[in-house]
């Protein structure tokens, strides 16, 4: 409870939460929301053939090069995106953080290996590996979350080991020792309490990240299949109008701006609100 | 409120045990404890060489006495304190806790040993973990030990603890950013006496707080182990604090200890030059004192290259062939132990 | 004695999100031309911004200097524009830090960083600043200075880095160096060496000094007077003696008591009882009040004045006026 009153004293974290909330109520409630059907394609609502019609009032977004009502398209690729964002952060997190504190905590042979294996992996362009994996699973919204989750870890596991590393020589990890704590105590309860700051910031911070990466992946056909809308995907759409339509690539890159400024104003807060030492 | 703390001073007798009594078995026995550091090197991280941070210590301390630990950074002081909870592991030797060998015990051994030695640390910053209110600090380890089984037992005794330690009860909800250093160190020591241990190794407790308040936090220690019938292990290299609180002190230089005596005896006449130059660099608040001081030319040398025969020789003002060829022994002369080749009484 | 530095009623105050922090409030003293002036007391007590103040270093903002004047050779510093203040820095004031670690650049060799000090006060070619940083070394103590101008701060222990350090310091032959804290992260055997090159150095080149330390016996052993500063005032000032055999203030006499001593018999530690009080609430009236075994009434609502007794000998303290006085306490 005093955590949640510490976060809410953090303006630009409630501000952030509220984007946030907003969003995913969007996202649920889209069906009722949005004006038209999202992939209805109507080409008598361009102004010349493969053009996209600029806003007006019947369509206060316009619409893409096919007539689709751009607001629809938006509303209903909030869905894709954001669980794209928090599936993937989600999966990617939890791997990043078990590995990281399992060769953070062990050190020596076990890190090694561990970092070597991580070393490996970042060899790969990510992008190489994610259509690698991709290309041999049916293509799906749930595998782009999985699949980018599987790629992306990596980054967390060094920050978490390297954590690791310098906090298990804090003294008061030592006293843990000397009293008797064992693993599981010390790693839970002394160590990734005080690497909580770090790993919230490095996730809110990728999971802007995991959403251009669905686009990038549903750009090369790889994501979620056309006609279905999201920001990536939008957004990427927009690269040939970019001089002549400013909409189309203005909207969907505001909504996914607006959502990695408002996941970091939230990752923010939360850092504050979970660390008794800063005053909020 | 029954004071658990009154009973555990009543279970080893209260009273102050002094020091060196013949014929019982010493709390502590310490020998030949070693404890390289590997160094590596190379692109393929070899072993290339070793810290000698503890080579060949051996003492022992009596129940209810304090045994000092002196010596400059680097000496070892705080890596043999390290080993003897087994917080790293040693390289060699024996610590022998009540008869019992503590580096050897299992697991389950040394759980229970954990409980009867702990440790006080030096940074009051550094020793409480930030993210833990000062009643899960010291409440912690209770029930993981079961000292306490419900929530409100383990209240109960934090407040007591905190009484002891001469804060107030409702500091236990309060972060240790909360404190000021000396309280954090006050915090420290509740939660190393709650457990009811018989030895505590302080290490360097009061190096880092202000001189008011170090006087404060020394009565503590005095008091607790009045109290409690506690015998301590005093790391520092304040000279005068050791002296001030030890009944018998040892000198480290450069991994081994060159000197072991009665803090009295020590202090006054020391043997070994390594401590009478460590000795007369203390300056003494006093204007018209003047001793003569004997100042050490040069640096410690690495403990990863110790030079050869007495470790001390190259700064040593009375050095001869003798000490560079050949590493003296700790001798007994007269009630007290020096290594070195021309001490005498 | 001829005076080089007076400071008078200075006020350095911060700024902070929690309110004003006056760290050094009404806080006036003399040094003298050559002579070495210890400044004791304990952790926030105001030493460490007095020296800052004096070289102009308090970050400003959240700094600010509120009022009075620091009169160095007949100047008053705070008047000075940074250009004028920066020569004045490193030239003829100079300063010493806790940890030369962290004070000396670790990319530089030390060569470099002391040549650098006098290509920019004497505007010296780059290979006879070298020569002059190598003699400045040597004088410092340094054994082997010629290897020593080559090396990164990184490759010389603590005690090297101190004396390379006092070298920077000393090599523009500066009529004060503040030392703050100088010998407090060394060991004593080390402490003991720089405390003699420092006396050495001074000496040989006649600087006045401002120590800066927690250590009374580092008093004892290098100051001809000292100044005991708490939370941010001057409690008592005296010639050296009458502070180790005549201390005034109950906060003096306490320092000495609570400190256990190496040349007396063993004996009960005296307590100062209580916590350095924080800046942003200090006591009422006498700020020692609350931890003062003497304190009365009096002392929780009125301010004492200073008492003068001598040109360097005062007090601020309402028991000490009255004792002084031929009162009783």
């Amino acid at each position: 409870m005093k955590r949640v009153r510490r976060f809410m004293k953090h303006k630009l974290g409630v501000i952030g939460l509220a984007i946030l909330v907003f969003f995913g109520l969007v996202a649920i409630f889209a069906p009722y929301i949005a004006p038209y059907d999202p992939n209805e394609i109507d080409t008598s609502r361009l102004p010349s053939p493969g053009m996209p019609a600029p806003p007006s009032k019947d369509h206060p977004w316009g619409t893409d090069d096919l007539g689709r009502d751009y607001l629809s398209r938006a509303i209903y690729g909030a869905r894709i995106s954001m669980s794209v964002g928090f599936v993937s952060m989600g999966v990617s997190t939890i791997i990043g953080v078990t590995v990281g504190s399992i060769a953070g905590y062990f050190g020596g042979q076990v890190d090694n290996i561990i970092m070597r294996f991580i070393d490996v992996l970042l060899c790969f362009p990510t992008f190489f590996l994610l259509l690698t994996i991709q290309a041999t699973l049916k293509p799906s919204l749930y595998n782009v979350m999985i699949v980018v989750g599987l790629t992306s870890w990596m980054g967390m596991a060094r920050m978490v080991r390297a954590e690791f590393l310098s906090l298990r020589e804090r003294e008061y990890v030592e006293a843990a020792r000397a009293l008797g704590f064992g693993g599981l105590n010390i790693i839970f309860k002394q160590i990734l309490p005080n690497a909580l700051g770090p790993i919230i910031v490095s996730t809110t911070m990728g999971i802007p990240g995991a959403i251009l990466m669905e686009s990038a992946l549903s750009f090369m056909g790889l994501g979620t299949q056309p006609p279905t809308a999201s920001w990536g995907s939008m957004l990427s759409r927009a690269q040939v109008y970019l001089r002549t339509s400013w909409w189309v690539a203005f909207y969907p890159g505001l909504l996914i701006a607006l959502t990695v400024l408002a996941f970091n104003f939230v990752g923010d807060a939360l850092r504050d609100a979970l660390d008794p030492r800063t005053r909020v | 409120m029954v004071s658990a703390i009154a009973e555990m001073a009543n279970r080893d007798g209260g009273d102050r045990v002094p020091s060196m009594r013949v014929g019982e078995r010493p709390l502590l026995e310490v020998r030949e404890l070693k404890k390289y550091f590997p160094i590596y090197g190379g692109i393929f991280r070899r072993v290339v060489g070793h810290v000698y941070a503890v080579d060949g210590v051996s003492f022992e301390v009596q129940k209810g006495e304090t045994f000092g630990l002196v010596g400059e950074s680097g000496c070892g002081k705080t890596t043999v304190g390290r080993t003897i909870l087994r917080l790293l592991p040693a390289t060699g030797g024996e610590v022998l806790f009540d008869g019992e060998d503590v580096l050897r015990a299992g697991p389950k051994d040394m759980q229970r040993l954990r409980r009867q030695m702990q440790i006080v640390f030096q940074d009051p910053f550094g020793s409480l973990n930030p993210r833990q209110t000062a009643g899960e600090i010291i409440g912690a380890p209770l029930r993981l030990h079961g000292v306490t089984r419900t929530k409100a037992e383990t209240d109960e005794m934090v407040a007591e603890l905190l009484a002891t330690v001469k804060m107030h009860p409702s500091d236990a909800g309060r972060y240790p950013h909360e404190f000021s250093g000396g309280q954090r160190q006050r915090i420290g020591i509740a939660r190393a006496i709650g457990l009811r241990p018989r030895l505590i190794i302080c290490d360097e407790p009061v190096s880092a707080l202000d001189v008011s308040i170090q006087s404060q936090v020394l009565r503590l220690f005095e008091e607790l182990q009045e109290k409690l019938s506690l015998t301590y292990i005093f790391i520092a290299h304040g000279l005068h604090v050791v002296r001030h609180i030890s009944d018998r002190v040892g000198v480290m230089y450069l991994g081994r200890i060159v000197e072991i005596g009665t803090s009295e005896a020590l202090f006054k006449s020391p043997m070994h030059p390594y401590t009478r130059a460590l000795i007369s660099a203390i300056p003494v608040p006093d204007p018209d004192f003047r001793s003569q001081r004997i100042v050490l030319q040069g640096d410690v040398p690495s403990p990863a290259r110790p030079p050869s025969g007495c470790a001390f020789h190259p700064r040593c003002p009375w050095a001869d062939a003798r000490c560079s060829a050949e590493r003296p022994v700790l001798t007994q002369i007269d009630g007290r132990l020096v290594a070195c080749h021309y001490a005498t009484a | 004695m001829e005076a080089l530095l007076k400071v008078k009623e200075l006020r350095t105050y911060f700024e902070t999100s929690d309110g004003t922090l006056p760290a050094l409030d009404n806080v006036s003293f003399t040094v003298n031309r050559g002579e070495t002036l210890g400044v004791v007391g304990e952790s926030g007590c105001g030493k460490s911004v007095t020296a800052l103040s004096l070289m102009r270093l308090v970050p400003i903002p959240p700094g600010r200097y509120v009022s009075g004047e620091i009169i160095f050779e007949g100047e008053d510093l705070l008047k000075k524009t940074d250009e004028e203040m920066r020569r004045i820095r490193g030239k003829d004031m100079a300063m010493i830090f806790q940890e030369p670690m962290t004070s000396l650049n670790p990319v530089y060799t030390v060569g470099d960083q002391i040549a650098e000090v006098f290509t920019r006060h004497q505007g010296l070619s780059r290979r006879e600043a070298l020569s002059r940083a190598e003699a400045m070394l040597a004088m410092a103590g340094i054994p082997d200075p010629k290897r020593c101008v080559t090396q990164y701060p990184h490759e010389m222990s603590g005690g090297m880095r101190q004396r390379v350090m006092i070298a920077m310091a000393l090599s523009c032959r500066p009529k004060l160096l503040i030392a703050d804290e100088p010998t407090t992260a060394l060991d004593v055997t080390i402490q003991a060496q720089i405390l003699e090159a420092m006396r050495e150095l001074k000496r040989e080149l006649g600087m006045a000094v401002m120590l800066i330390t927690h250590d009374l016996g580092v008093v004892a052993e290098m100051a001809d007077r000292a100044i005991v500063m708490y939370a941010g005032k001057i409690v008592e000032e005296a010639p050296v003696r009458d502070l180790f055999h005549a201390p005034l203030h109950p906060y003096t006499i306490g320092l000495h008591e609570c400190v256990p001593r190496i040349d007396k018999p063993r004996g009960e530690l005296a307590v100062i009882d209580g916590v350095v009080p924080s800046p942003l609430s200090f006591p009422s009236g006498c700020r020692f009040h609350t931890r003062c075994r003497f304190a009365k009434d009096i002392c929780s609502t009125e301010e004492p004045t200073t008492t003068v007794l001598g040109e360097y000998r005062k007090v601020s303290c309402h028991r000490a006026a009255t004792m002084v006085g031929g009162g009783e306490w």
